[in-house]
């Protein structure tokens, strides 16, 4: 009452093994392509680099002229009416709208993670290790984000606040 | 072996598809996989050279494959030091 030697149907058994195959690697390889597409330089206008410390971050604007300077989360003590608890920070990152930003990431000493989910961006930041991300945001405002990699104490207490500008 | 597994294979001639594609997946990922290890700038297996991914070269290619951008064209935009 086994059915080791039961055998029927076999063309549409072979139609049914390929014709999936097929339909699948379809879908697989543009969908591969699109993904190689997304790693791309796209010719950024300019450069930024974003530095995790413990527990705040530090952008350098070097391209032209050196603009560097660190982003603490605001105590909740300076909060005006009006901010966000937990994120938002002193001093902003200002960026135009519209231009492709390549972001240099790394950590000056624990790992570290620069998130902006409205974005789409999280990429690590990994002492002794350059990561590179690069965004067009087309849409002026302010975006958040916080830290997203474990770093000790303040880890909640760091985020990230982009300032898009027309 | 490769006799018995011809034999087989013409007992049951539907399962043919099957395992070609099952094969070409798995040898894929495997291949792969291999090329990461072996190829991969962040990979290091020899202890005598610690660090090979300081010597990359800018007009190289890592990626599989590249869609848009041809690495060995890429001119130069950077001093010499």
């Amino acid at each position: 009452l086994t059915n080791t030697s039961i055998s029927d149907a076999q063309e549409m058994e072979t139609i049914w093994t390929i014709l999936p195959a097929i339909i699948l690697i379809l879908i697989a390889l543009p969908s591969l392509r699109i993904l190689y597409l997304t790693d791309e330089i796209n010719d950024p206008s300019f450069t930024i680099k974003s530095i995790g410390h413990q527990w705040y971050w530090t952008y350098e604007y070097t391209d032209y002229g050196g603009l560097i300077f660190n982003s603490y989360m605001l105590p909740p003590l300076f909060l005006e009416p009006g901010d966000l608890r937990l994120l938002d920070v002193d001093n902003r990152v200002v960026l135009p709208v519209e231009a492709p930003v390549r972001m240099m990431i790394t950590s000056q000493d624990v790992l570290h993670s620069w998130t902006v989910p409205s974005l789409g961006l999280k990429t690590d930041a990994i002492p002794g290790r350059l990561n590179q991300t690069t965004f067009t945001a087309t849409r002026p405002g302010v975006y958040y984000g916080q830290c997203s990699e474990i770093c000790g104490a303040n880890h909640s207490f760091m985020p990230i606040v982009l300032e898009l500008i027309p | 072996m490769l006799r018995q597994i011809l034999s087989q294979a013409k007992k049951h001639p539907s399962l043919i598809p099957l395992f070609v594609f099952i094969g070409t997946g798995a040898s894929g990922a495997t291949l792969y996989l291999l090329r990461l290890a072996l190829f991969n700038p962040d990979v290091c297996w020899d202890r005598n050279n610690p660090e090979p991914w300081n010597k990359l070269g800018p007009n190289d290619q890592y990626k599989f494959y590249s869609v848009n951008v041809d690495y060995s064209k890429l001119k130069k935009e950077r001093p010499d030091f």
